[in-house]
């Protein structure tokens, strides 16, 4: 379940930014305690110093430094993890309720089919998924492979995500939904190529329009 | 019968303010509206408050220390967890400073009371009682089980059948009442009541930080306001606001919602940030640097903090680019925050830094909030925000920044000020003990949850299997809690201990400069027997033997008239004299309008609506009682005030406490109101199954009744308070007969077109258009009300040329009562035009 | 709404807030227009280089800049005549010309977001 032990490019490039934020942090703190504690234990160190040099320095520069570059690589790294809405990519439309998750395919023939509680996809290729929920909100989260997005009645939300290996992934649900929250859990299982098709083959075919929630905007 | 003369004997002078000023014992404590008592009561029902979240925080920490845990079951750990939250959030953080405000502020200003201390008196009561329910309801096994924010649908009648949801929408509601209050005495007791030449630039930075929080306050809760009241319209009569099926739109709530939550959390940071800017000049000895800097940083992150409540929404699927706006708002805080970190590290650094306890605790800020800054900067960052997004590390984080950012000065607050509140010093001190065992704790419990966060485990969850190795984790986390438990216990017994033994403290102990210490200690109920003129930002070492020069009455106002309580206003920039401030003595009035306000609360709690009506009027006419027998039936002129100054009584000159009190109440009014209309065009533009059924097409003949009403009264208002007019009273009393029937006029029209919609739990565009006509429609009632009430007191010979204070309120509602009625107008008539097509 | 508030006496007090208040004018209408410009589709007419609803952004951004310039520039004016008599609201009219370069970079900042590529959800 460990969003430092990734499985898949999304989360990996969050987990590098989250190392680099890391570190950036540690040295921030400690130079500030390392500050503070020279003021007690040299009192008077600062006295030579102008109070702008305090105001400017430490109040305006050093976190424009910091801040310009984070907040610019963030938003280079975030566009980069939003869907591509390009049509060769595979879709699972899903729908969470009190308490399950369903996922509807279109299998090798281009019918519809699904399953409950166990997401298939292929490993190495990507899945853009577009989610809803058919009561309250939920999210669909799994750790190893992308952040998390949340369904929500009466809107379609879409998450793409990627498994560079075939496995099985643990998903939780992760927005409060009510006694059974716990309980929402799913499986995400990614298999070789060879195997795909036969997975979804094999699933049942989908009940007619499986959405009864109203129709969604994006 | 003035004695102008200073008293020369201080024992008498004290005698005869204390007469006027006391409050009675026995049961005549509940008349209680001093702000020193009304202040101290909010402190301790607080810290109550404070003991019953952190029970509540001792169960959950019980209950996830090992996993599988079979200690509380999901339905007991949701309202614990739900509890937890919102009892820390709205019953004990807020009400703490508002307390320490209302203590503070009259003291540190050279005033004698808060400008309105039967509104503090108010405030109060409606929050003890508001705040029952919701201890009433968790005692009963039916406490709110939605998480702090409530949100919808889960929190609809669908989902969420029982009572449990409408205890928190009621509960909440009634204690923002006092919230509100507060903002608005806090903003016009700073504005109004200081110390003669206490300039702006002059005020101490406690203020500074005051008056900006209760700006944002004013501004921030209403939008959550409205959104209670249209969750409870909804689950009490099904009209669809948040309902997709119907056209509402669960996210129209996390707008409101966090609108509100995320100023929420800069509310409760820069009191204490106030604190810090306060006590740590003290320890440094030297004054702080930057004051200006400050100033201008307290502003901006106000400002700021209004911009960022989307990064608790950045995983609702918003495109990237919004996204974007609100990153960048977020990261944007960092600034601000960063100068006025530096401002108290400079200052320390120029200055000679004491390590005395409450210097301890404000070391305790240092650690703990600077990493809850950067890990609020993290969480700021969207790709990041998508993975711990509702798992344990946003909650080490909210507790970093809480507790550090909150808790640590204000514990620090409570050794600075306890020798002020009791007049009494430690005689053993276990606070250094007390301390260690809270920030060992706290880091403990707290700082490893990050990782058990980037682990994968969910907040809210109750329980967990050890397949996910969360284990020894949790485990240590549950320790850390118990050791802070610990910690805090020790406090509350050092606290005891030093208010019932400890030894008499010697006046102002910490060598500070703010004028609060140059009261008695403990203080008598009216603060200073005579008030000081000002002249720096630090008073106490402009004039040493400050303190007893105005004990012996050589300030301003260093006598009793008339029996009257009075303090000085002052012009809000320049600090200039301008009115004597006439202020009410002890009564039980605030006691019962809270309680008639209760039985509205309650009747819709229970769904009484006749009660809750008869609750509504009462309170309403309770409101009124306020003023009976208040006010002056001559024109006074100019005053003596002592030094040889003048000075008229408020209700002679324009800028009246009570003047800019109905200004805030309708800024807050207004922010409702405005948020009501962004509902309904966010519903409109965003929310799932629009255009709607039906297009209304709102009855020309009742607009126009609606308009012509609302101009009228508008005009007639006006009028009212011209000079010529005001001065011969059939001519007032006339005009303020045409503002009641203008208004009664304009109620009128807008209850046809509230009837022309049809069935509004249909679709929640007839149900917004409902709500907003009814919006209205009750403001027009309450004008009738008013211009009434304008009528009655000219009658009562309350009102003159000079004396129009009263006028002037009434005219100001039926201004405002026009603009919104012609906005609300426009939006029925024209959206289905623009938006229809 | 209230006399004294227009008064000149007090609006020193007044410019503490209008910078900011642009600043959060700009960031709801920047705000709204991106949300109600991706409903109406107005991402997919191209202008130029740019699409419509870009332009449109970047227009409003650039409007709220120019009165910050104005805010900034009638602080400065206002903060030279009471510098020079010395009087108390010359503090004010500093936080105020203060607040507005706040204000302007705060302004630009969020500004960055106009660089973001995705403007919508596909
Ligand atoms: C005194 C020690 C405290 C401990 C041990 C503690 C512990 C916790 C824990 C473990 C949770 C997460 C519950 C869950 O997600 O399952 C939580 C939630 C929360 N805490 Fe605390 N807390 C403490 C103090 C505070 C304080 C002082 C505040 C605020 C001033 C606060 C505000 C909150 C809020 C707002 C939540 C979120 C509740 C929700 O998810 O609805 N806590 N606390
Ligand atoms: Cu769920
Ligand atoms: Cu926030």
């Amino acid at each position: 379940m460990s969003t430092l032990d990734t499985a898949g490019p999304a989360a990996a490039s969050i987990a590098t930014l989250w190392w680099v934020m890391l570190i950036g942090a540690t040295l921030i703190f400690l130079f500030v305690m390392a500050l503070l504690a020279l003021v007690f234990i040299r009192p008077g160190i600062g006295r030579g110093t102008p109070a702008s040099w305090w105001l400017v320095g430490g109040g305006l520069a050093f976190p424009a430094v910091v801040l310009t570059p984070l907040l610019i690589y963030a938003l280079w790294a975030g566009e980069r993890l939003f869907p591509t809405g390009d049509p060769a990519v595979a879709q699972v439309d899903v729908v969470a309720r009190q308490w399950e998750w369903n996922f509807t395919y279109r299998n090798a023939a281009g019918a519809p089919v699904q399953s409950s509680n166990t997401l298939h996809i292929q490993a190495g290729q990507p899945v853009q998924l577009n989610i809803t929920s058919a009561d309250v909100i939920h999210s669909f989260w799994v750790p190893r492979l992308a952040g998390k997005i949340d369904a929500i009645p009466g809107h379609v939300t879409v998450l793409q995500l990627k498994a560079d290996a075939p496995g099985l992934y643990r998903g939780i649900c992760a927005e409060f939904c009510g006694t059974a929250h716990l309980e929402m859990q799913f499986a995400l299982q990614a298999h070789a190529a060879e195997d795909f098709n036969a997975v979804l083959g094999g699933l049942p075919p989908a009940a007619a329009p499986d959405v009864n929630a109203p129709r969604g905007r994006p | 019968m003035t004695d102008t003369t200073a008293a020369t004997d201080p024992i008498r002078l004290h005698k005869q303010l204390h007469r006027i000023w006391r409050t009675p014992p026995g049961f005549g404590r509940l008349s209680a509206v001093n702000h020193t008592i009304v202040g101290r009561r909010f402190i301790i029902t607080a810290f109550v408050f404070f003991g019953i979240g952190g029970i509540l925080a001792m169960l959950i920490r019980a209950q996830l220390a090992t996993p599988r845990s079979a200690f509380l079951g999901p339905e007991i750990y949701n309202q614990v967890f739900t509890m937890h939250g919102t009892v820390m959030m709205f019953l004990f953080a807020i009400p703490l400073f508002e307390g320490l405000a209302m203590y503070l502020l009259p003291k540190m200003l050279g005033a004698r009371d808060m400008a309105f201390p039967r509104l503090s008196a108010y405030g109060y009561w409606c929050y003890l009682f508001g705040g029952s329910i919701l201890i009433i309801g968790l005692v009963l096994g039916l406490a709110p089980d939605g998480g702090w924010f409530m949100y919808t649908p889960l929190s609809s009648r669908t989902y969420t059948p029982g009572i449990n949801a409408d205890i928190w929408l009621i509960g909440i509601t009634f204690v923002e009442i006092s919230a509100l209050a507060a903002a608005i005495e806090i903003i016009a007791t700073i504005f109004k009541t200081r110390a003669p030449g206490m300039s702006l630039d002059k005020m101490p930075l406690f203020a500074w930080y005051m008056l900006v929080t209760a700006f944002m306050m004013l501004f921030g809760f209403p939008p959550l306001i409205v959104g209670s009241i249209l969750l409870e319209i909804e689950r009490a009569f099904d009209l669809p606001f948040f309902d997709p099926a119907r056209g509402g739109d669960p996210l129209l709530w996390q707008h409101l919602f966090w609108l509100f939550g995320h100023p929420e959390v800069y509310i409760i940071f820069l009191p204490a940030a106030g604190v810090m800017s306060t006590l740590l000049p003290v320890f440094a000895r030297r004054e702080i640097i930057g004051y200006i800097w400050i100033v201008v940083s307290i502003v901006a992150m106000a400002f700021l903090s209004f911009g960022l409540w989307v990064h608790h929404m950045f995983t609702v699927g918003i495109p990237h680019l919004a996204l974007a706006f609100f990153s960048a708002a977020s990261t944007a805080v960092a600034f601000p925050t960063a100068v006025q970190f530096f401002a108290w590290i400079g200052t320390l650094a120029t200055g000679r830094p004491q390590l005395k306890l409450p210097m301890l605790f404000l070391l305790g800020f240092f650690f703990v909030f600077a990493m809850g800054g950067l890990t609020g900067v993290m969480l700021a960052i969207v790709p990041f925000n998508w993975q711990v997004h509702d798992t344990h590390f946003v909650v080490a984080h909210l507790h970093y920044v809480l507790v550090g950012g909150f808790i640590f000065p204000m514990l620090a607050a409570a050794y600075y000020w306890l020798p002020h509140f009791t007049g009494r010093a430690p005689r053993l001190s276990l606070g250094i003990t007390a301390f260690w065992l809270i920030f060992i704790g706290f880091n403990l419990t707290f700082l490893i949850m990050h990782l058990t966060g980037l682990l994968g485990m969910p907040r809210r969850i109750y329980t967990y299997d050890d397949a996910a190795g969360w284990e020894w984790l949790n485990l240590v986390s549950s320790i850390g809690s118990f050791v802070m438990a610990i910690g805090f216990a020790l406090f509350t017994v050092d606290i005891v201990l030093q208010v019932t033994m400890g030894k008499r403290a010697r006046r102002n102990p910490w060598g500070a400069k703010t004028l609060e210490w140059a009261t008695a200690m403990p203080p008598p109920a009216y603060n200073f027997a005579s008030l000081p003129s000002v002249t720096s930002r630090t008073p106490l070492t402009d004039a040493r033997g400050i303190a007893v020069d105005l004990a012996r009455g050589q300030g301003y106002l260093g006598f009793v008239r008339e029996g009257r309580l009075e303090t000085l206003g002052v012009e809000i920039t320049s600090g200039r004299l301008e009115q004597v401030i006439r202020l009410p003595n002890s009564t039980h009035i605030p006691l019962y309008t809270a309680l008639v306000t209760a039985v509205f609360f309650v009747g819709v709690l229970l769904k009484f609506y006749l009660v809750a009506v008869i609750g509504f009027v009462a309170t309403i006419a309770m409101l009124l009682m306020w003023t009976r027998g208040w006010g002056d039936r001559a024109d006074r002129g100019l005053m003596p005030v002592g030094q040889g100054e003048e000075a008229p009584p408020h209700t002679e000159v324009t800028g009246a406490p009570s003047n800019w009190a109905m200004t805030l109440a309708l800024f807050a009014n207004g922010t409702a109101y405005a948020s009501l209309a962004f509902g309904m065009l966010f519903l409109w533009v965003v929310a799932p199954n629009w255009p709607p059924p039906v297009l209304l097409d709102p009855g020309l003949l009742a607009s126009a009744l609606a308009v012509a009403g609302l101009a009228a009264a508008a005009f007639a208002a006006m009028r009212s308070v011209a000079p010529a007019v005001l001065a011969k009273a059939p001519q007032r009393e006339l005009w303020l007969a045409v503002a009641a029937a203008g208004n009664g006029a304009a109620l009128a029209g807008f209850i046809m077109l509230m009837m022309a919609v049809p069935d509004p739990t249909r679709h929640a565009y007839l149900a917004a258009t409902f709500v907003l006509l009814a919006y209205v429609a009750l403001h027009a009632a309450l004008g009738v009300v008013f211009a009434g009430y304008g009528i009655v007191r000219s009658r009562a010979g309350y009102v003159s040329a000079m004396r129009s204070l009263d006028l002037r309120i009434g005219a100001q509602w039926h201004r405002y009562t026009a603009g919104i009625g012609l906005i609300a107008l426009l939006l029925i008539h024209g959206l289905p035009r623009v938006m229809g097509s | 709404m209230n006399g004294i508030m227009t008064g000149s006496r007090n609006q020193a007090f007044l410019f503490m807030a209008l910078g900011f208040t642009v600043w959060a004018l700009a960031f709801s209408v920047l705000y709204g227009v991106q949300g109600t410009g991706c409903e109406l589709g107005w991402h997919r007419q191209p202008i130029g280089p740019l699409s419509l609803l870009r332009w449109l952004l970047i227009l409003i951004w650039a409007a709220h800049m120019a009165v910050l310039g104005w805010v900034y520039w009638r602080c400065r004016s206002a903060l030279a005549v009471t510098a020079a008599k010395a009087m108390p609201e010359a503090f004010l009219w500093r936080a105020s010309m203060a607040l507005s370069i706040t204000a302007a970079a705060a302004t630009v900042w969020i500004g960055l977001a106009l660089l973001v590529p995705s403007i919508c959800v596909v």
